[in-house]
């Protein structure tokens, strides 16, 4: 990373604020305040200097870090960014709709969801998220609604479970699945 | 799915549920001791006619939808592969939620989280932006900036996207 931003003061910048970031993503609760510090630093370098080399690298740095310092609006006006930027490599087109998609699902965005899957639908018509356009679109508009409750009783040999009891402010993860 | 359940478990922000479209017994037996002690397994041997597979219109196993803590869909099947990531970062948005003194939007504050630390005299705030997406972040003072709103925040700073909020309502002095 820092071969990226050599002979480029603001960049060398954003490479020093960047080092150790993966590290740090390890534990985002723990290292919370500092991983908040270099969002905020790396973003108004970025925003000085808006031709600073390497500035499509840094920008895939700092949607991950506006997501998990609680910014997904940010997280995806930077997704956004980035997919207009000049300088973003062809190779890297589809992974920057894949960021583009997840930040805006998480941003509780479905209208940018369907746009942004149409769109590489079009640019990047083999990409396998664009074979699923579909199904993207259709979990899209569900985005935001009620979940209805589960009342399917326990399996025999599981533990006891009580829907509310259980899930009251906790994220739920329902994983429908069968055995054969 | 073993690994997802496994992180969510230990951390405690998440509840692990696998509803069985099994409609036999011994089938289903082997399958739950392989999803391992993490998930807990839920079962009424209806299959797909089942309550919770109507529900939520499953129409193929797997199928994996997450909700947050205010029980809203997050995120849908087709996005499944990305769940490690997103439950995590669903509560990483609770966790700052709760920091910024924002109201809840996503899941609330593990327990194993430290306390976060005193915010400063409420007194220093003097803007709420309200956001399309629900949420309001208190604000010191701000300025427009190429599109986007630059925050001083009792936490630090931030910036919006000007599209991304509803209003910006001053906050009268207590007492007047």
């Amino acid at each position: 990373m820092l071969f990226l931003f050599a002979q480029d003061p603001a960049a060398a910048e954003v490479g020093k604020l960047l080092a150790g970031v993966e590290a740090l993503l390890a534990d985002p609760v723990k290292n919370a305040d500092e991983l908040d510090r270099r969002f905020v630093a790396v973003s108004k370098v970025l925003e000085a200097n808006p031709e600073v080399r390497s500035r499509d690298a840094a920008l895939g740095w700092l949607q991950r870090l506006a997501r998990k310092t609680g910014r997904p609006a940010e997280a995806l006006s930077i997704s956004k960014e980035r997919l207009k930027s000049k300088t973003l490599d062809p190779r890297n087109l589809e992974g920057a709709y894949y960021q583009a998609v997840y930040s805006a699902a998480l941003a509780l965005k479905p209208d940018e969801v369907i746009s942004l899957v149409r769109t590489l639908a079009q640019e990047v018509p083999r990409a396998h998220l664009a074979s699923l356009r579909e199904d993207v679109e259709r979990d899209a508009r569900n985005l935001g609604r009620p979940g209805p409750s589960v009342t399917t009783p326990a399996y025999d040999g599981s533990k006891a479970f009580s829907w509310g009891a259980e899930t009251k402010d906790k994220i739920v993860i329902l994983y429908f699945t069968a055995s054969w | 799915m073993n690994q997802l359940g496994q992180k969510v478990k230990t951390n405690g922000y998440a509840v692990p549920l696998a509803v069985s479209l099994d409609s036999e017994k011994p089938a289903l037996a082997g399958y739950a001791q392989r999803l391992g002690k993490d998930w807990t397994v839920l079962c009424d041997y209806k299959g797909y006619d089942s309550k919770a597979a109507k529900d939520y219109a499953v129409k193929h196993a797997p199928t994996t939808v997450v909700l947050d803590a205010q029980g809203r869909i997050r995120l849908g099947d087709s996005l499944s592969w990305l769940a490690q990531d997103y439950v995590e970062d669903l509560w990483m948005e609770a966790f700052w939620a709760k920091r910024r003194g924002l109201p809840a939007v996503g899941p609330v504050e593990p327990p194993t989280t430290p306390p976060p630390p005193a915010p400063k005299a409420a007194a220093e705030v003097q803007w709420v932006f309200e956001l399309k997406s629900g949420g309001k972040i208190k604000v010191i003072s701000y300025e427009e900036k190429d599109g986007k709103y630059v925050l001083k925040l009792p936490t630090g700073s931030s910036t919006v996207s000007k599209e991304d909020v509803e209003r910006i309502t001053k906050v009268e002095p207590q007492g007047k």
